[in-house]
């Protein structure tokens, strides 16, 4: 019985010193600029498939290419340019620069059968998680330009659809993202419940990527439960005084 | 113990050196027994502190083997992964869906504070209340044993035991996980395996210590101490601004939280735990791994000295 607990301890020792050699890959902080608003702003380029009239609110459609007064609007954060006339008839075999703001990108309202394309968020960090790693993301800090801090960030996950659903994390907090086939991207943006539209924020993200097996604590979870399970069975026979 | 019973042969085994091996049972004749037959001169004794610890290490364990809530308690967590599956089916899990393995383990231990505070009050707390209710205590006292290896023996067991249901608990949470994921934060494993463990230490040393100054041997009293009032008053003070939100970090009574946090879930089952979901209170990144350490190996002390006195001063 001897023999085996110190066979038993000899391996955990081994997985215990095996631990400290795995290193994941170094911190990657950086800065970046992102959107915040309780709206979302979302992009896409779309062909249309047939002639039609449109005339839906908070949808801004431009020629591909003809779209730089809406970029200079997006991209001044005191939005003092406003954004050119939109087109209202749209034509078949045309490529457009769409912009929508709105809660969803699937609004009734917008989901017109003529464009094909799917609109992504609008000044989103995106974080593709590759097959093999998982990614560890810590939005450590965001602030406005007008120096106003955001308290948490929104992380949506999209399926292949870019359809997405989100989750909430307070400032700091860390998000670990797996690699998912069915999931091309995640979005990380900052979320304020004292919003308005089209706020740019500089946000201080830092990822990590990891390719760690668990098998190693798995052994050392089973090990120590069975050397309890030993300890418990010796000692559970009537004690001989 | 076969100790004892060395003592006793080496008697027999003097006194056949000496010639005295006249046969036993002459006291009929003259209704006194020597010295030796009545063995006033031998010594009963168990050899040191450490073998005394030692031994009733063994028989509480003993006692242990015959707990029922251990066994209730394993079989939970084996059926952890399941009730997760489960849950996740029925109710949508919105914004507290797991995104990673490390997540997903972190919210299947989501009732670790509150289940920690539960089980080491139940185990522990009723020790010494339970040994001096039941007079057991004056049987082990019986024996030259120090209050003190009494003590200690009883609570290393107590710890043994817990250790090996709560990792076992923990290794179950991992395999779960693995149905879905198969990339891990080894660093993340690695820090929420060694808090759990010092978060281990400091909640049976409490539980141990509350049980030393009590008659009656009581679950709830430890457990309503470290799962609600103890983080309840560090969330008033953090909140009130009267202590400094990184303080909390530094708090033993809230590592159960800090392990499900490490493992990459924003939310725990406490009254700590559940807030940092939408404020951040507990910031892993900032957690000083030594710091913790060394004070929830200050606590455990502490809190085992404060027992260990409380029962050399009871009277038996």
């Amino acid at each position: 019985m001897k023999k085996v607990a110190f066979a038993i301890l000899a391996i955990m020792l081994m997985c215990f010193a095996a631990i400290p050699t795995t290193e994941a890959d170094a911190n990657s902080t950086e800065t970046v600029k992102m959107r915040m608003s309780d709206y979302t702003l979302y992009y896409a380029e779309a062909t249309a498939s047939q002639t039609f009239d449109i005339t839906y609110p908070y949808v801004y459609i431009y020629e591909k290419g003809h779209d730089d007064s809406m970029r200079a609007y997006i991209d001044d954060p005191d939005h003092l340019s406003t954004p050119g006339r939109p087109l209202k008839h749209i034509n078949e075999g045309t490529t457009y620069a769409i912009y929508y703001v709105g809660h969803f990108q699937y609004d009734d309202e917008f989901n017109h059968p003529s464009f094909t394309s799917v609109l992504e968020s609008y000044g989103e960090y995106k974080i593709a998680v590759e097959d093999g790693t998982a990614v560890k993301v810590k939005a450590s800090s965001a602030k406005t330009f007008e120096g106003r801090d955001s308290g948490a960030f929104i992380l949506r996950t999209y399926d292949k659809s870019l359809d997405y659903s989100t989750n909430t994390y307070p400032v700091g907090s860390i998000a670990t993202l797996n690699y998912d086939k069915d999931i091309p991207y995640y979005g990380i943006t900052p979320y304020d419940d004292d919003y308005s539209l089209f706020v740019d924020i500089k946000a201080s993200i830092t990822l990590k990527e990891f390719t760690d097996s668990p098998y190693r604590y798995v052994v050392l979870c089973t090990i120590v439960t069975i050397l309890v399970g030993i300890t418990i069975a010796v000692c559970g026979r009537k004690p001989k005084f | 113990m076969n100790f004892l019973k060395k003592n006793q042969d080496e008697q027999v085994a003097e006194s056949a050196e000496s010639g005295e091996n006249r046969p036993r049972g002459t006291w009929e004749e003259t209704s006194t027994m020597n010295d030796e037959e009545a063995h006033r001169d031998v010594r009963y004794s168990i050899k040191s502190s450490f073998n005394q610890t030692v031994c009733m290490f063994k028989t509480q364990m003993a006692l242990y083997s015959k707990r029922k809530s251990i066994y209730v308690l394993l079989v939970m967590a084996i059926m952890i992964p399941i009730i997760y599956y489960y849950i996740k089916d029925i109710f949508p899990m919105g914004t507290f869906t797991e995104k990673s393995g490390n997540g997903m383990m972190g919210l299947m231990l989501f009732l670790l504070p509150l289940v920690m505070a539960l089980f080491t009050g139940s185990l522990l707390s009723s020790l010494m209340p339970k040994e001096f209710k039941d007079r057991s205590a004056y049987m082990n006292m019986a024996l030259p044993m120090s209050r003190f290896s009494f003590c200690i023996g009883k609570y290393l067991a107590g710890l043994v035991v817990t250790v090996g249901v709560f990792v076992f608990a923990f290794g179950m949470a991992m395999a779960g996980s693995m149905t879905d994921y198969t990339q891990y934060d080894e660093e993340s494993l690695g820090l929420a395996f060694i808090l759990m463990v010092l978060a281990l230490m400091v909640f049976t040393s409490f539980a141990f210590a509350i049980g030393c100054f009590i008659k009656r041997g009581t679950t709830i009293l430890a457990f309503i101490i470290m799962g609600f009032i103890l983080p309840s008053i560090e969330l008033y003070l953090a909140m009130s601004e009267k202590v400094d939100m990184d303080m909390l970090m530094f708090m033993p009574n809230l590592l159960p939280d800090m392990v499900s946090i490490s493992l990459g879930s924003n939310a725990t089952g406490s009254v700590v735990g559940f807030i940092n979901a939408f404020v951040p209170i507990i910031d892993i990144t900032e957690l000083n791994l030594v710091a913790v350490t060394v004070i929830s190996i200050v606590w455990t002390l502490v809190f085992l000295g404060i027992g260990i006195f409380a029962v050399s001063r009871r009277e038996m």
